[in-house]
């Protein structure tokens, strides 16, 4: 029953002072929410990476070798009994021309299911080798259609490793390989990958596979604990023993394989040449027999000649003869007409006789008688002489008949002759066609044989240079998302210790101060019921309710919005530099058990230690009135000068601010902690926002940075050069991703090689070296190097210490660094080509050119730029700024974030002191009223001490402000940014304002309850 | 010639939940200027809440109040604030010094807002506090504080000055004194004093005595000869 009134009393009392309660049981929320918050956060920030990597099946192990990988090893590592998963894998850098003409290095990586999957964002997945998914971070959607084309500028090997070279985007994905931005450095371009591609296995047309990713029972253990870190380790031996044997097991088979092959060829090539001598003799054979017949057919020919000489002379001597016959012939008609007509004068003659014989003696008859028979014999023998003559003639015609036809017989046997030659003749032409084909074809297997030589040479060359594999068994923490998350998100967790610390020691005050208020307030109430007969832990169990059930109450509350409302507000701010999902929500026991321990012993402590002090008394002194603390004056007013100038409510303001001293130092810490939180949030965000102004304005003076395709010759730029003749001026650089390695001590960096200075211009006119102090750096020397400060303060380096620059091929650089400078965005080694020449034995490829514009479009002008021969990239600086500045916007969350609890801290702060305050001086206050106080008066009465202790807090808050800025940023130690760590004008201006902004509305708020206050308060007896 | 103060039919409800209060029941009566005037009963009687009324310090229910010819019951609440402020003087029962200023700091509050204040520290020096003019109130006697808060509202130079029991927290010696006091005051400055009391005795000091019950008045009378508080024992 007792205690049944007891707690209706302990109810009734909450429910009275409901202001109290919840001020107490703010800001133990207020002060559980931030510590469970800051420190649940990376517990949050690694389960969610954690879930993240084990649902997408992120490997465990990577191996490599320099021969390649094959389906059998990929068995053999499954044979490992702690292998859950193993998978072959490929990934090569290339140079794709981008459909708005721009070269860019990407990384292909086979597309898998099983191990790093990765999330499709958008579109599809591919199919066919000739598609592909893009990098979600880089590749915009409006991309997706578009193709890619592999740039014939990329390796041969490379080349040769993919089937097809156009590839067209069918979707947007994350992949686990990549977790946060950075995409890794290559030897292609300008040393930086721009993203990533996956693309189906077919795409590579290889029999192995570049790596083989492996999953272990390991990834069941948290990502970055001791068990994870320690199982890796052991397996890590493993395959460090295992690999390195298969692989030279594969290279004495490739080796063997290849140099068989070689042999074969050899053996080949031997017959091959055997076979050409011996068609080479054949050919000459043939060239001998062809002369022989030409000798034969010219022989022939002359015979032929010969005949045909001597059917001529045939034909002649037939002609002759023919001539002769005619002309005998002639003779013979002649003779024979002789002879008729000798006849006929005979016969005449003897008709004549005849005739005449009548007239004529006969001496005349006998004579003429004698000279006709001597005509007669004489026509007789003519006769006779013209039949010989005619049998001659016959003779001859005969004779004639036969020439004739032995010459018609010579003739035919002169054209067979002839017909034979021709038929040899083209024999011959047809020999030597038939030969010189021989010759061709055999010239034609000759260069073939030599070139087959050659081939083979290299082969063999290629062979003898086809050096023993090299083995790497690489763990997560050779990937940059990976190891980057491990870092960053300690971050938070540097700064959850301070923070806590601060939001608890106020949550004690406050509970302290409202409880000695409460316990002061019912003095009388605890005298009484310490006379009827309570004992005292049974009215110290209503004040310790009243205080504890308000801790724990705002303690479960602040914890769940805390465990809930930081990480999700950090984790926005990381979404700048990682694309994980969003945050798991940790409750985490332990941290719940911890915090509400320190809420409760935060606020029931407080109230025990107040009320231990008032138990010591005696009832009957309980229920006395406590005398009222003596007025005191202030040390101000000591001060004559300054005490005298202020006016009546100024004194009266300051001797009730400086009053009670505990509560002075609540306001000045509460207020100050406002006020240090807001300036510690807005200078965040300027000490953030400002890097890349910074950087674009203060250290890269240049505009445009444009990238040669790779291996473009110096003297083959004209047009770019001609472009900026009169617009703008240029620098060449060489730029590579390199490793700075101190001592074991590595980090990434780009190594920037500067040109040698021309007439008018050097690497200084485009990029300012200044130490962190603003001295100017002098350009470095011959194996000298500029660093930014911040990679060497992180690799331990100063001015005068060496190191060595690594680039991907693992050639190296040593240099001596000349001098640190200031900069703010990635990090930088800058050296002359001498440097590099004498390290590298080559000069470098002057691949990226600063141009400085003219013109104030930069846009237009880059992308005018863009367009000239050999500028495979260009990116305008001012973009990137805007870019980052963008990013930069998710700050704003967390700046948000800090004003929330500033503002939550100074209300609850404010309100509850106020509220003491004027419960306190309750008679005070209606005497005034009585008095004849306005209420806009009495107000200000009241609250100026509000402002004035305000305005103190503000001051400390300064200095709290100041050390907690330095102390955040020192502790959000991002790698690749330097801050310039930094609180604007304006952010003190805003932080004043804004916490005068916020002692208004308390003030306000409070002003409502003292125009309630009745006047007749001050006829009241005092209690 | 209008009475300086007058009440007509002056009555003041509470209303508490259902439950209505009659703190005032229709109460009639004048007080003329200069008066040293004692308005006595019970406690519970109503003479609270005629002080509240004519301090200004509630409002009525209904009825008429003027005071000086201003009808106050008719006053909004800054109004109100003005007739306090430039009008009355009061002195509590519990003195309510402000504990954070001295003596004279606690005078100059008021003094301050006035119009026509009086010197704060001739005003000390009047009620015999010159010495002690910068102590604290926790520095002095009951009696002493008494004399500060009469100071305080001696110093705004009001029309009325209303006292609440000025010598209920004060032992009888002390009591006598700060009541000469404002007897003198009345006297000398001829302001208007009303003092509320329980104490019949003090009733014999009075210009006019009015007596309340019930929330009535009960009874006025007029002494014209008013004994000096010295000779009055209780």
């Amino acid at each position: 029953m007792v205690k049944k009134s007891l707690r209706k009393n302990t109810v009734r009392e909450i429910k009275n002072s409901l202001g109290r309660y919840l001020a107490i049981l703010a800001i133990v929320a207020l002060g559980v929410g931030f510590f469970a918050g800051l420190k649940v956060t990376r517990q949050a920030m690694v389960e969610t990476a954690d879930d993240y990597l084990r649902d997408n099946g992120f490997f465990d192990l990577r191996l490599i070798s320099t021969i390649g990988l094959y389906e059998e090893d990929v068995e053999a590592v499954k044979q490992q009994d702690f292998v859950l998963d193993a998978e072959g894998a490929c990934s090569v850098d290339v140079i794709v021309t981008a459909p708005d003409d721009s070269d860019q290095v990407v990384k292909l990586h086979t597309y898998s299911d099983r191990i790093n999957q990765v999330i499709l964002t958008r579109g599809r997945l591919p199919e066919v080798p000739n598609e592909c998914l893009a990098d979600e971070d880089v590749v915009p959607p409006e991309m997706i259609g578009s193709k890619l084309i592999i740039a014939d500028s990329n390796k041969e090997e490379t080349l040769e490793m993919l089937k097809e070279k156009e590839l067209t985007i069918v979707g947007l994905c994350q992949s686990p390989l990549y977790m946060n931005f950075e995409r890794g450095g290559t030897t292609l371009g300008n040393g930086k990958i721009a993203g990533f591609l996956i693309v189906p296995k077919e795409e590579f047309d290889t029999d192995y596979t570049t790596e083989i990713y492996v999953r272990t029972d390991a990834s069941n253990s948290r990502i970055y604990s001791k068990a994870y870190k320690d199982a890796m380790e052991d397996y890590t031996d493993v395959f460090e023993e295992i690999l390195p044997v298969r692989a030279k097991e594969k290279y004495d088979e490739l080796y063997a394989d290849a140099k068989q092959e070689i042999d074969d060829a050899w053996e080949e090539v031997y017959d091959a040449q055997a076979d050409i001598d011996d068609a080479k003799e054949k050919i000459e054979d043939g060239e001998q027999e062809l002369r022989d017949h030409e000798q034969e057919i010219a022989d022939g020919e002359k015979e032929i000649a010969d005949h045909e000489q001597d059917i001529a002379d045939g034909e002649k001597e037939i002609k002759e003869h023919e001539q002769e016959i005619k002309d005998g012939e002639k003779e013979l008609a002649e003779g024979e007409k002789q002879i008729e007509d000798a006849k006929a004068q005979l016969q005449e003659a003897q008709q004549q006789a005849a005739l005449m014989a009548a007239f004529m003696t006969p001496e005349q008859l006998s004579a003429g008688a004698a000279q006709l028979e001597e005509t007669r014999q004489q026509i007789e023998a003519a006769e006779l002489e013209l039949t010989q003559q005619r049998a001659k003639l016959e003779k001859g015609k005969r004779e004639l008949t036969k020439a004739r036809r032995e010459l018609a017989d010579g003739k035919e046997q002169l054209e067979e002759a002839k017909a034979e030659l021709e038929d040899g003749k083209q024999k011959l032409e047809d020999g030597k066609t038939e030969l010189t084909d021989a010759k061709a074809e055999l010239s034609d297997g000759e260069k073939e044989l030599a070139d087959a030589t050659v081939k083979l040479e290299d082969a063999q060359k290629e062979l003898d240079d086809f050096e023993e594999p090299d083995t790497y068994v690489l763990g997560r923490n050779t990937n940059i998302g990976y190891a980057c998350f491990e870092n960053d998100s300690a971050i938070v967790e540097g700064i959850g210790n301070v923070f806590p610390v601060f939001f608890f020691l106020v949550a004690a005050l406050v509970c302290m101060t409202t409880m000695n208020r409460m316990i002061e307030e019912q003095r009388t109430q605890i005298g009484v019921m310490k006379a009827l007969g309570y004992s005292e832990a049974l009215i110290m169990g209503k004040y310790l309710f009243y205080a504890g059930s308000a801790a724990i109450i705002g303690g479960v509350a602040g914890f769940f919005a805390g465990s809930y409302l930081f990480p999700a507000v950090i984790w926005e701010a990381y979404s700048i530099m990682y694309t994980i999902r969003p945050i798991n929500f940790v409750v985490n026991g332990t941290l719940a058990a911890l915090s509400l321990l320190v809420a409760v012993l935060c606020s029931v402590g407080a109230t025990y230690v107040t009320l231990d002090r008032e138990m010591k008394e005696q009832a009957a002194e309980l229920m006395r009135p406590k005398a009222p603390a003596t007025g005191k004056r202030v040390f101000l007013e000591k001060i004559g000068f300054i005490w005298k100038r202020l006016s009546f409510t100024g004194k009266v303001s300051m001797r009730n601010a400086f009053r009670y001293k505990k509560r002075m130092f609540m306001m000045i810490l509460g207020v100050g902690g406002c006020y240090g939180l807001l300036i510690t949030g807005f200078g965040i965000k300027d000490s953030i926002t400002d890097v890349c102004d910074r950087q674009f304005e203060d250290v890269q003076k240049y505009d445009v940075t444009v990238t040669f395709a790779d291996d473009t010759p110096l003297n083959d730029r004209q047009e770019f050069e001609a472009l900026l003749k009169n617009e703008g001026d240029y620098f060449y650089v060489s730029s590579k991703s390199m490793d700075a390695d101190a001592k074991g001590k590595v980090k990434s960096l780009t190594m920037v090689v500067l040109s040698d200075p021309e007439e008018g211009k050097a690497g200084d006119d485009f990029i300012r070296f200044c130490s962190e102090k603003g001295e100017e750096i002098p350009l470095p020397g011959k194996g000298e190097a500029i660093l930014n400060s911040k990679v060497a303060r992180n690799l331990g380096l100063s001015v005068g210490d060496t190191l060595i620059l690594r680039d991907p091929d693992l050639k190296e650089i040593p240099v001596r660094i000349s001098g640190l400078m200031r900069n703010y965005v990635f990090n930088w080694a800058y050296i002359n080509e001498d440097t590099y020449r004498e390290a590298m034995g080559e000069a470098p490829d002057y691949n990226t050119a600063y141009v400085k514009a003219d013109t104030e479009d930069v846009y237009s002008f880059g992308a005018k730029l863009g367009n000239a021969e050999h500028v495979a990239s260009v990116s305008v600086s001012d973009e990137l700024s805007k870019r980052i500045d963008s990013m930069m916007e998710s700050l704003n969350q967390i700046v948000l974030l800090v004003i929330f609890c500033a503002a939550a801290l100074a209300f609850i702060v404010m309100y509850n002191l106020t509220n003491i305050n004027i419960t306190e001086r309750l008679r005070e206050i209606a005497t005034l009223k009585v008095l004849g106080f306005y209420s806009g008066e009495t107000a200000i009465y009241v609250f100026r001490e509000n402002i004035i202790l305000t305005a103190l807090g503000c001051i400390a808050g300064l200095f709290m402000g100041y050390g907690l800025h330095r102390y955040v940023m020192y502790n959000i130690n991002v790698d690749a940014v330097s801050f310039d760590v930094k609180i604007l004008p304006p952010s003190y201006l805003y932080g004043v304002a804004l916490t005068f902004l916020f002692a208004l509305i308390v003030d306000l708020a409070l002003s409502v309850k003292l125009e309630k206050i009745k006047m007749a308060e001050s006829l009241k007896s005092v209690e | 010639m209008n009475p300086f103060i007058s009440f007509e039919e002056v009555k003041k409800i509470y209303h508490t939940g259902e439950v209505d209060t009659v703190a005032l029941g229709g109460a009639d009566f004048t007080v003329e200027k200069g008066e040293f005037c004692v308005v006595v009963g019970a406690s519970g009687a109503g003479k609270t809440t005629i002080l509240n009324i004519l301090g200004g310090m509630d409002a009525l229910s209904s009825g008429k109040v003027v005071v000086d010819g201003e009808e106050i019951s008719a006053y909004n609440k800054r109004k109100l604030t003005s007739y306090r402020r430039y009008d009355v003087g009061f002195v509590f029962q519990f003195y309510n010094l402000v504990q954070n200023l001295t003596a004279l700091e606690n005078v100059e509050l008021a003094s301050q807002i006035c119009k026509d204040p009086l010197d704060a520290a001739t005003v000390l020096e009047e009620v015999g506090l010159k010495e002690r003019m910068n102590n604290f109130p926790a520095q002095l006697s009951g009696g002493e504080q008494q004399r500060v808060a009469i100071a305080r509202a001696l110093a705004k130079n009001p029309k009325l000055l209303l006292c609440d029991e000025p010598t209920g927290a004060l032992d009888y010696n002390t009591g006598k004194g700060v009541l000469k006091l404002l007897q003198d005051t009345c006297r000398n400055t001829g302001k208007t004093v009303i003092v509320i009391t329980h104490n019949q005795a003090i009733t014999q000091m009075a210009d006019r005595i009015i007596s309340v019950r019930s929330g009535k008045v009960e009874s006025i009378e007029l002494n014209d000869t008013p004994i000096p508080i010295e000779k009055i024992i209780w």
